[in-house]
C-alpha cells in the first residue's frame, strides 16, 4: 500500500492542496489573495512533482482501476501548469468583474483533479466519476458572473447537455457492462475479441458522450453559447484544461477494443467511417463559421472546434494500427499553450462583460499598444499554423499521420479549411494593423502578471517553432494507450 | 564552447543596447552615444579575443586540415531531414572570424566618434546584429545555418542602409538592395533543396565532400553562384551596392566593403570541391568575376561622390576575387578578402572622417588640399591608397599580385582573364591616384562654410584609421592565411611569379601617373555618370517588363479569373458559415434534440449498418 501512496504523491498533493485552499477560504473569507496563493502553491507544486517523476512502466493501481505512467504524469502537470498560468495571468479579470472571490480557486482545482484522474483512469466508473469531478466545477465556474444573465444561461446550458451527455456515457458503460461483465479497460479489451451489437453500441454510446465533450460537429452546438456566456478566464479553462483532458480520455475509449479482433472488423470499419465524418464535419463547420463571426469569444469557440477536428486526424491517422498517437500529443500541447495565452490576453480586454469582447475591439491596437499586438500575433500565427510557431509543427505532424494511415482526401480537405481559418486569425491581425481604431474600440489593460503568462506562453510558442527537437522527442516517446 | 561564446557575443550586446534604447525611450531621456558604443565595441572586442583564443588552439591541434566543432543542438529532424545547429571554426572561418570581430570592433569605435549626435543605442543594436548574423553564415556548420546568417546579414544591411530614415532616398536604397538580395536568395533557396534531394544532407563538410552527378553540380554551382551576385554585388546583381552608400560611413566600411558583401566569396570557397566539380560553373565565375571587376572600374572613373568612387572600386575588387575562385584558386580569393578588408575599411573610414571634417560634403570636386589640414587621415589614407594600388610592400600587392598570377597559371586559368583583371588593375590605379589627389592635393575647392570648420577626427576616429594602416601594411607579409584543396595540377601556362610582380607594379605606376596628370594641375570638374546605364536598363527593360508582365497578371488572371474563383469560394464558404449558424439558434431543447438525433442517427447506422439487422 506504501508503494501505491508513493506513486499516487502528486494527486495526493493536489487533494491536500484543495482542502488547504477550500480551508482557507472558509476561514479568510473577506481576502481573495490567501486562496489564489495557495491555489498557486498547490499547482505548481504539484507540476513538478508529477513531471519530475518519469517511471519507464506504467503501474496500476487500486485493483487496476487508475494507471500512473509517463503519460498520466505528464498530464498532471501540464494541466497543473496551465491552471498556475490562468491562475497567475487572469485574477485582475475576476477582479475587474467583481467575481474574484476565493471559491473559485478551489472549484479550479477540483477541476483539474477530475481532468488528471479522468485521463489516468482504466476504469469505466472511475472515469464518470472523474467526469463529473471535472464538470460540476466547470458548470459552476461558467455561471460565475452571476448578475450576468448570460453567464447563468450559459451555466445551465452546459449543466443541462452535459448532464444528458454524462447518462449517455452511463448507459453506454451500462452496455458494455452487460455484454462483457467487467468495468475495467483491460477486461473489456480483452472480452471484445468475441464482438456483439451490445458491445458495440456501448462503446458507440461512450465515445458520443465524449466527442459532445471535446465538441465534435454535429455534436458542438453548446460550445458557442457557453463560450460566450462563461467569464473569460472559465473560457480559457475550458478551451485547454477540459479539452485536452476529454481528447485525451476520447482517445483512450476508442482504443479500449482490440483492434486484431476479427469479430469487431465490420464495427471498427464503421465507426472509423463515422469518425471521418466528425472529422470532415468538425473542420468544416469550424472554420466557415469562424470567419462569419464578430465576438471573439465565439470565434475562439468555432476555433477550438477546428482544432478538435485537426486532432482528430491525428486518431484517423493511428486508428487501425492502434499505435500511439503521439501527433495528437504534440498537437495538444501546443494548442494548450498558444490557446492559454489568446485567452489570456483576450481577459485584458475592458469591454463590458454584457457585450462581450468583439472584433472590433482589436481595431488600431498597433498604434495603441504595440506590445500587445506583437502579442496577439504571435498566437494568432500559431493558430492559423505559420512557419516559426509551435502551430506549424503540431499541423505537420497530424497531417502526416492522417497521411501515413491513408487518410488522403481528409488531409485535403483540412488543408483547406487550413486556408478557410488562416483567413480569419490574419484579419483579425489586419484589424489590429492595418485599421484605425474606432470610436466604440474598446480597451485594453496590461497587468503584470498577465504579461508574464502572456509572454512565456509566446516564448514557447516560437521556441517550439523555431527548435522543436527536443519538445517532439520527448512527446513521442510518451505511449497514449497501453 | 569557446566558437558559441564568440558567436553569441555581439548577440548579447545587442540584447543589452536594445534595453538600453527601450528603457531610454520609456524614460523619454536620449540614449548616449558614448555607452552604446561601448557596449557594442565591447562585446565585439571580446568576441575578438575569443577568435584569437580559437585560432591559436586550431594552430595548436593536429591534422591535416584541423576543425574546432561545437554542436549545440539537433535542430531540425524531420523525416530524411536531419540539420544540427552547431558551428564549425577552420581555416576558412577563421580567416573570416577574425576579420569581422577585428575590422569590426574597430569600426565600432570609429562609429562612436562619427555617430556622436547623430546615432543612437539602436545604431549599435543593428550593427551588433550585423556581426551576430555575419558570424553565423562563416562559422555555421549547415547549409540552413548559413542561410539564416545570410538572410539576417540581409536585414540589418537593409535596416542600417536606411538608418537615417527620415529621407526618402535612404528608404529607397534600402529596399533596393533588400529586393536585388532576395533574387540572389532565391538561388540559395533552390541550391539546397538540389543539395537535399541529390545528396540527401545540408551539412556544409558532408556536401562539400560529395560527388554530384555532372549536370546536377553544374546547376546547384550557377544557384549558388548567383546567390553569390546578389550579395556580392556582382553582374548582374550589383546596383544596389552604390545606392547603399546611402547608410552611415562606418557601415559602408563594415558590411559593404569588408565583411559581408565578401560573404560570396566563402561560400564558394566552402563548396569549392562541389564548385570546381563543373568546368562550366567555373568558367562562368571566372568570366561574371573578370566582366564585373572591368566594367565597376570604368564606372569609378566616372564618379565624383567620394563614397561611390569606393562602392564601385569595391564591386570591382570583388569581381577580381570571384575571377580568383573562377580560375580555380580560391585561396587567393580568400587572401584577397583578407587584405582588402583592411585596406578598404581603411578607405572608406578615411572617407568617413573627411566627410565628417567636411559637415557632410561628399563631392571630391568641392574638396582639395585637405593634405594638411587632416594629416592622420591624410597619412593613413596614403597607406589605403598605396595598398588598393598594389605598391610594394602593402598588402593589397601581394593578394592582387597573387590573383593576377593565378590567372595564368592556376588550372582553369586564362589569357583574356588575365588581360583583363590586369587593365582593371590599372584603372584602379587611375581612379583611386584621380580620388586621392582631388581630395588631399591641390588647391582648396571647399565652399566656404564647409572650409570655415574644418577639422581633424576625435581620437576615437583616429585611432582605429591607425590600426587599419598598420594592417594594410602588414597585412600580406604573412602569406596566405588558407589552404583549399584546390586542383593545383598543370596550369594553363607557366610564368615566373617575378615576371607577374614586375608587371603589376608597372601598371599600378602608370596608372597612378595617369592619375596625377590629369588631376593634378587646374581641375575641371566633371560630370558623375554611369557609362553603363544599368540602372536605366533595368529600370527600362525589366521594370517595365515586370510591370506590364503583373498589370497582365493583373487583369486578365487575377481580376478574369481567380478574383471570380475566390468570389465563388467565398460565396460558398459563407453560404456554409450561415448555413450552420441558423442551427445556432441559443435554445438549450434545441441542441438537445439535435445532439439526439445525432446519437440516433450514429446508432441506427451501427445496428443496421454494420449488423444487417435490416436486411
Amino acid at each position: 500500500m506504501s508503494a501505491e501512496f508513493d506513486l499516487l504523491g502528486p494527486w495526493i498533493s493536489l487533494c491536500a492542496g484543495i482542502l488547504l485552499t477550500l480551508l482557507i477560504s472558509v476561514i479568510r473569507t473577506e481576502s481573495k489573495r490567501p486562496a489564489q496563493i495557495s491555489a498557486l502553491i498547490t499547482v505548481v507544486g504539484t507540476a513538478v512533482l508529477s513531471l519530475g517523476k518519469q517511471p519507464s512502466e506504467a503501474a496500476l493501481v487500486f485493483a487496476g482501476s487508475f494507471e500512473i505512467s509517463s503519460l498520466t504524469l505528464l498530464v498532471l502537470g501540464g494541466l497543473c501548469a496551465l491552471a498556475a498560468m490562468f491562475i497567475l495571468g487572469t485574477g485582475h479579470y475576476l477582479s475587474r468583474e467583481r467575481i474574484h472571490i476565493s471559491d473559485y480557486y478551489h472549484l479550479l482545482l477540483i477541476l483539474v483533479l477530475g481532468a488528471s484522474v479522468m485521463v489516468a483512469s482504466r476504469n469505466l466508473i472511475l472515469t464518470f466519476i472523474a467526469l463529473e469531478v471535472m464538470s460540476l466545477p466547470a458548470y459552476t465556474l461558467a455561471g460565475f458572473r452571476r448578475n450576468d444573465s448570460r453567464s447563468n444561461e450559459a451555466a445551465l446550458k452546459y449543466f443541462i447537455l452535459g448532464g444528458a451527455m454524462g447518462a449517455v456515457f452511463l448507459l453506454g458503460s451500462s452496455f458494455v457492462f452487460g455484454a462483457t461483465g467487467t468495468l475495467t479497460y483491460s477486461g473489456v479489451f480483452s472480452a471484445s475479441k468475441s464482438g456483439g451489437v451490445m458491445l458495440e453500441l456501448g462503446h458507440l454510446l461512450l465515445l458520443v458522450s465524449f466527442l459532445f465533450k471535446v465538441a465534435a460537429a454535429p455534436l458542438h452546438f453548446w460550445k458557442p453559447d457557453v463560450y460566450e456566456g462563461a467569464p473569460t478566464p472559465v473560457t480559457g479553462i475550458m478551451a485547454t484544461i477540459i479539452t485536452a483532458a476529454s481528447f485525451l480520455t476520447l482517445v483512450r475509449l476508442i482504443h479500449m477494443i482490440d483492434y486484431g479482433a476479427a469479430e469487431m472488423g465490420n464495427y471498427l470499419a464503421w465507426l472509423k467511417s463515422a469518425l471521418r465524418f466528425v472529422t470532415v464535419a468538425s473542420l468544416i463547420v469550424g472554420s466557415t463559421v469562424m470567419i462569419t463571426q464578430r465576438s471573439l469569444k465565439r470565434l475562439f469557440a468555432y476555433s477550438s472546434i477546428t482544432h478538435t477536428g485537426y486532432l482528430m486526424l491525428g486518431v484517423l491517422g493511428s486508428f487501425d494500427s492502434g499505435a500511439s498517437a503521439s501527433s495528437v500529443l504534440i498537437y495538444l500541447c501546443g494548442y494548450c499553450v498558444m490557446s492559454t495565452g489568446a485567452f489570456v490576453l483576450l481577459a485584458l480586454s475592458k469591454s463590458p462583460a454584457d457585450t462581450g469582447t468583439e472584433l472590433i475591439d482589436l481595431t488600431g491596437l498597433m498604434k495603441r499598444s504595440p506590445y500587445l499586438t506583437g502579442l496577439w500575433t504571435i498566437f494568432l500565427f500559431s493558430m492559423a499554423g505559420m512557419p516559426f510557431t509551435v502551430g506549424f509543427f503540431a499541423k505537420y505532424f497530424v497531417f502526416m499521420a492522417s497521411m501515413n494511415g491513408g487518410e488522403t482526401v481528409v488531409v485535403v480537405i483540412a488543408a483547406l479549411c487550413t486556408v478557410v481559418g488562416a483567413y480569419a486569425y490574419l484579419r483579425a491581425i489586419a484589424l489590429m494593423t492595418m485599421r484605425e481604431a474606432a470610436p466604440t474600440s474598446g480597451e485594453w489593460e496590461l497587468t503584470p502578471g498577465s504579461q508574464l503568462v502572456a509572454v512565456g506562453a509566446a516564448v514557447f510558442v516560437l521556441f517550439l517553432g523555431i527548435i522543436p527537437n527536443a519538445m517532439l522527442q520527448y512527446l513521442k516517446g510518451i505511449p497514449l494507450i497501453h | 564552447m569557446i566558437i558559441t561564446l564568440l558567436v553569441f557575443l555581439p548577440l548579447l550586446g545587442f540584447a543589452l543596447n536594445a534595453f538600453y534604447h527601450f528603457n531610454s525611450a520609456a524614460r523619454k531621456r536620449e540614449p548616449s552615444v558614448w555607452v552604446a558604443g561601448l557596449i557594442a565595441s565591447s562585446a565585439m572586442v571580446a568576441a575578438f579575443v575569443c577568435a584569437l583564443i580559437a585560432w591559436a588552439r586550431l594552430k595548436g591541434s593536429a591534422g591535416v586540415g584541423p576543425v574546432l566543432e561545437e554542436s549545440l543542438f539537433s535542430w531540425m529532424n524531420l523525416g530524411a531531414l536531419h540539420v544540427e545547429f552547431g558551428y564549425r571554426f577552420d581555416r576558412l572561418s577563421a580567416a573570416f572570424t577574425l576579420v569581422i570581430t577585428g575590422v569590426g570592433a574597430l569600426i565600432h569605435f570609429y562609429s562612436i566618434g562619427y555617430m556622436e549626435n547623430r546615432g543612437s543605442a539602436r545604431y549599435f543594436c543593428y550593427l551588433n546584429l550585423f556581426c551576430f548574423m555575419m558570424l553565423n553564415l562563416v562559422l555555421g556548420s549547415s547549409l540552413p545555418q548559413v542561410f539564416l546568417g545570410w538572410e539576417g546579414v540581409g536585414l540589418a544591411s537593409y535596416l542600417l542602409i536606411g538608418f537615417w530614415s527620415k529621407e526618402m532616398a535612404n528608404i529607397a536604397a534600402a529596399q533596393k538592395a533588400f529586393l536585388m538580395n532576395r533574387i540572389g536568395d532565391l538561388g540559395l533557396l533552390f541550391a539546397m533543396f538540389i543539395a537535399f534531394k541529390f545528396a540527401g544532407t545540408l551539412d556544409l563538410a558532408r556536401l562539400a565532400g560529395f560527388e554530384f552527378r555532372p549536370d546536377v553540380a553544374t546547376v546547384f554551382g550557377l544557384l549558388i553562384f548567383l546567390a553569390c551576385t546578389g550579395k556580392s554585388a556582382q553582374i548582374p546583381l550589383f546596383t544596389w551596392l552604390p545606392d547603399a552608400m546611402a547608410g552611415p560611413t562606418p557601415v559602408s566600411a563594415l558590411i559593404h566593403a569588408a565583411t559581408m558583401v565578401t560573404s560570396g566569396i566563402y561560400l564558394l570557397a566552402r563548396l569549392n570541391p562541389v564548385i570546381s566539380q563543373s568546368t562550366t560553373v567555373l568558367l562562368v565565375i571566372s568570366a561574371v568575376g573578370a566582366a564585373t571587376a572591368l566594367m565597376a572600374a570604368i564606372t569609378a572613373c566616372f564618379q565624383s561622390d567620394i563614397k561611390k568612387v569606393l562602392a564601385y572600386s569595391t564591386i570591382s575588387q570583388l569581381g577580381f576575387m570571384f575571377a580568383a575562385c573562377g580560375v580555380g584558386a580560391a585561396e587567393a580569393g580568400v587572401f584577397h578578402v583578407v587584405t582588402h578588408a583592411f585596406f578598404k575599411a581603411l578607405l572608406f573610414l578615411g572617407a568617413g572622417s573627411v566627410i565628417h571634417a567636411l559637415s557632410g560634403t561628399q563631392d571630391v570636386f568641392k574638396m582639395g588640399g585637405l593634405r594638411k589640414r587632416l594629416p592622420f587621415t591624410f597619412w593613413t589614407f596614403t597607406a589605403g591608397w598605396a595598398a588598393i594600388l598594389g605598391l610594394f610592400p602593402f598588402s593589397g600587392f601581394f593578394s592582387k599580385d597573387m590573383i593576377l598570377h593565378e590567372a595564368l597559371v592556376a588550372a582553369h586559368g586564362n589569357p583574356w582573364v588575365f588581360g583583363v583583371l590586369a587593365f582593371s588593375a590599372l584603372l584602379t590605379a587611375f581612379y583611386m591616384t584621380r580620388l586621392y589627389v582631388l581630395v588631399f592635393f591641390g588647391e582648396s575647392r571647399l565652399s566656404e562654410e564647409a572650409g570655415s570648420h574644418v577639422h581633424e577626427s576625435p581620437l576615437v576616429m583616429i585611432l582605429p584609421l591607425v590600426i587599419l594602416a598598420v594592417a594594410s601594411l602588414a597585412g600580406g607579409w604573412f602569406g596566405v592565411p588558407v589552404h583549399l584543396e584546390t586542383a593545383h595540377g598543370e596550369g594553363a601556362s607557366s610564368v615566373s611569379p617575378a615576371v607577374i610582380m614586375a608587371l603589376s607594379l608597372l601598371i599600378a605606376g602608370v596608372g597612378a601617373f595617369l592619375g596625377y596628370r590629369k588631376y593634378s594641375g587646374t581641375i575641371q570638374v566633371e560630370a558623375t555618370k554611369d557609362p553603363f546605364r544599368v540602372d536605366e536598363f533595368y529600370g527600362a527593360v525589366v521594370g517595365r517588363g515586370v510591370k506590364s508582365l503583373a498589370s497582365f497578371f493583373g487583369r486578365y488572371l487575377e481580376d478574369g479569373f481567380f478574383q471570380k474563383i475566390l468570389q465563388v469560394s467565398g460565396a460558398a464558404v459563407d453560404l456554409g458559415g450561415n448555413l450552420f449558424k441558423t442551427v445556432q439558434t441559443g435554445s438549450a431543447q434545441g441542441y438537445l434534440l439535435m445532439m439526439v438525433l445525432a446519437l440516433l442517427g450514429l446508432m441506427f447506422g451501427l445496428v443496421f449498418g454494420v449488423n444487417g439487422y435490416g436486411n
